[in-house]
């Protein structure tokens, strides 16, 4: 039973990696909004301003953090501020008089390969009332060191920076009965917080589909099988509260499965002599159903059924079965019920009274696969199929 | 006089577009499709259509088709939708199966379809047929002794076992007569299967450059078939 299928695994990036260093607009000191990062809006396919209402002295920090530590960005405050204006403005005031200042900025992104993440490589620089190239962030990802072709990986939490990463892993197992998809999902993003995490579930075969909605990043979800043999296809959507945009995102990814049915062994039904045709002496009819890979009758019409017999052994020289003779065969199809006849006869003019029996092993084929093996044994009254 | 003239030219001209009906040769035109299926399936699917045929393959395009589901529908090729699609000439369906397939070449014998591999044949085939008068009950039985003379066992004393697989009209109960005086066995076959409607001759031959019978025996409606294997071929 079972049936454990492959599994699958979505890598799904949320709205692309991004990772942000602070950067500061600084005016006169005192309180203000200021651009504290930015995400990539898929809507509108540009770089979106995350704003933060801070304060600040004049002078900037007089201890910027080292290279390799860069300040994290601060995810927004739950409280106090007053809300961001709406819309925000497109350009943060200018400041009334202008100062030096110094700051750690990204200068570049660099391809970090064992986290699969573009990293911001830091430096202390300092300007007048306008911050240097590459800060704010461009409007296209960076793309200094194309990505290796290796799937990504979830990223570990870094500091100095926020991202959002999201990966999906689902599995479809399959009872011959039922199908069962698991979806699992896991939210590698760091530096923002998330939460009320809510999963829409789809499950789908080839003609018939479900879905479901759980809280949390993952569930289960089940389907009849009844008969959909084919593709079937698991995905979820999740979407949770990202506190960097102050709003729900998304975030989905699924597998594929073929699920199918397939001739594996056979059950008889009837087993019995019947008016022998023509010159036959006698006409056994056994009738087979065709059984999957569960044990299941596989009604299915139109299966080709077809038969290899190995030579006859033990007509020796005085039996009324010739010697060397072969088994004449005949092939078909089975019916709409998965079923087939099959006849086992021994024909033939002026039949002797007695007869040494002959034997040979029979093995059937149904669409191809092999589902039985049995030896006949043939004798003058009648025929033995074991 | 004129009246007479023209009656006689209308009765000729309604006996002439009549003719073509008469002869018998007009099919259901979905054999026209069909001709692109392989040999085994086109001659299966002219016995749905109660088309007369024969078929000499060789052994490995024989076996291809095995394994395999049926290429056609059989609810495709009910009596009932037969009888209503549009009929063409069974000479079309002749040469839409030779301009399909390069290494079997159908032709049209006694309005037999009769299929053979180009270029290597069995010359059996084209042999006179080594009996007289037959009159037997049952297609396999009647078969055994047209190809008698290939293996002593076909027409000896004794039993023959046998075994089939699916439901299907395999013609054991049918009565038939063939006399081989003046016939060749290829024409004999083909006045058995003139006799069997929905049941074609099969004959299955060795690969290679000198091909040899491997088996004999029937295909029927169904897809069916009904083979008799020769010892040691």
């Amino acid at each position: 039973m079972g049936g454990r299928l492959s599994k699958l695994l979505a890598f799904v990036a949320v709205a692309g990696m991004v990772a942000i260093g602070t950067a500061r607009w600084v005016a006169a000191a005192g309180c203000d909004w200021v651009v504290v990062g930015s995400y990539w809006n898929e809507d509108s396919q540009s770089w979106e301003a995350v704003w933060d209402y801070q304060c600040w002295e004049d002078p900037p920090p007089p201890d910027p953090p080292p290279p390799d530590d860069p300040p994290p960005p601060e995810d927004p405050p739950p409280a106090d501020p007053p809300p961001p204006p709406d819309p925000p403005p497109a350009e943060p005031p200018p400041p009334d008089n202008p100062p030096q200042v110094c700051d750690w900025v990204i200068a570049d992104y660099v391809w970090n390969p064992e986290s699969y993440t573009y990293d911001p490589a830091w430096e202390y620089q300092c300007w007048e009332d306008t911050p240097p190239a590459g800060d704010p962030p461009p409007s296209d990802p960076p793309p200094p060191n194309p990505p290796p072709s290796e799937p990504p990986q979830p990223p570990p939490p870094q500091s100095g920076a926020f991202g959002m990463s999201f990966s999906v892993y689902s599995d479809i197992a399959w009872d011959g009965e039922t199908v069962y998809a698991y979806v699992s999902g896991y939210d590698g993003s760091w530096g923002c917080s998330h939460n009320d995490y809510w999963t829409d579930l789809f499950l789908a075969g080839p003609s018939h589909s479900s879905s479901t909605r759980v809280q949390g990043t993952g569930g289960g979800i089940t389907l009849p099988f009844s008969g959909d043999d084919g593709t079937w296809t698991v995905w979820s959507s999740t979407s949770f509260f990202c506190s960097c945009v102050q709003n729900f995102i998304g975030a989905g990814g699924g597998g594929q499965q073929t699920l199918e049915r397939r001739p594996t062994s056979l059950s008889e039904v009837f087993r019995g002599y019947v008016p022998p045709l023509g010159d036959q002496w006698y006409n056994l009819l056994v009738r087979r159903q065709v059984l999957d890979q569960f044990g299941s009758p596989l009604r299915r019409s139109n299966m080709g059924v077809a038969e290899v017999y190995s030579p006859v052994t033990g007509a020796a020289t005085g039996s009324c079965i010739r010697a060397g003779v072969v088994v004449e065969t005949g092939v078909g199809a089975s019916d709409s019920d998965g079923q087939f006849p099959d006849n086992y006869w021994l024909s033939g003019a002026n039949p002797p009274a007695a007869c040494t029996p002959a034997s040979a092993t029979q093995n059937i084929f149904v669409s191809g696969q092999p589902v039985g093996t049995y030896t006949v044994t043939w004798s003058r009254n009648g025929v033995s199929v074991q | 006089v004129r009246v007479l003239v023209f009656s006689i030219l209308f009765i000729g001209l309604a006996i002439g577009m009549a003719a073509p009906a008469q002869t018998g040769n007009a099919v259901p035109a979905s054999l026209l499709a069909a001709a692109g299926a392989d040999p085994t399936s086109f001659v299966h699917l002219l016995a749905e259509a109660g088309v007369p045929a024969g078929l000499e393959i060789r052994k490995t395009d024989f076996q291809r088709r095995f394994g395999l589901s049926k290429p056609w529908d059989p609810a495709d090729w009910t009596q009932e939708k037969l009888a209503r699609q549009a009929k063409v000439p069974i000479e079309r369906v002749v040469s839409a199966f030779n301009e399909r397939h390069a290494e079997y070449r159908a032709t049209l014998i006694d309005m037999v379809v009769v299929i053979r591999p180009v270029p290597q044949r069995v010359t059996y085939l084209d042999g006179p047929a080594p009996f007289g008068r037959l009159r037997v009950v049952g297609l396999m039985t009647i078969a055994e002794r047209v190809f008698a003379s290939l293996d002593p066992t076909l027409d000896g004393p004794g039993g023959r076992p046998g075994s089939s697989l699916g439901q299907a009209d395999r013609g054991w109960n049918l009565e038939l007569s063939v006399t081989g005086v003046g016939l060749n066995i290829l024409e004999a076959l083909n006045e058995i299967v003139r006799q069997a409607p929905g049941h074609q001759w099969l004959v299955v031959t060795t690969d290679g450059d000198r091909p040899r019978i491997e088996r004999f025996g029937f295909l029927h409606r169904n897809g069916a078939t009904s083979e008799h294997p020769i010892p040691g071929a």
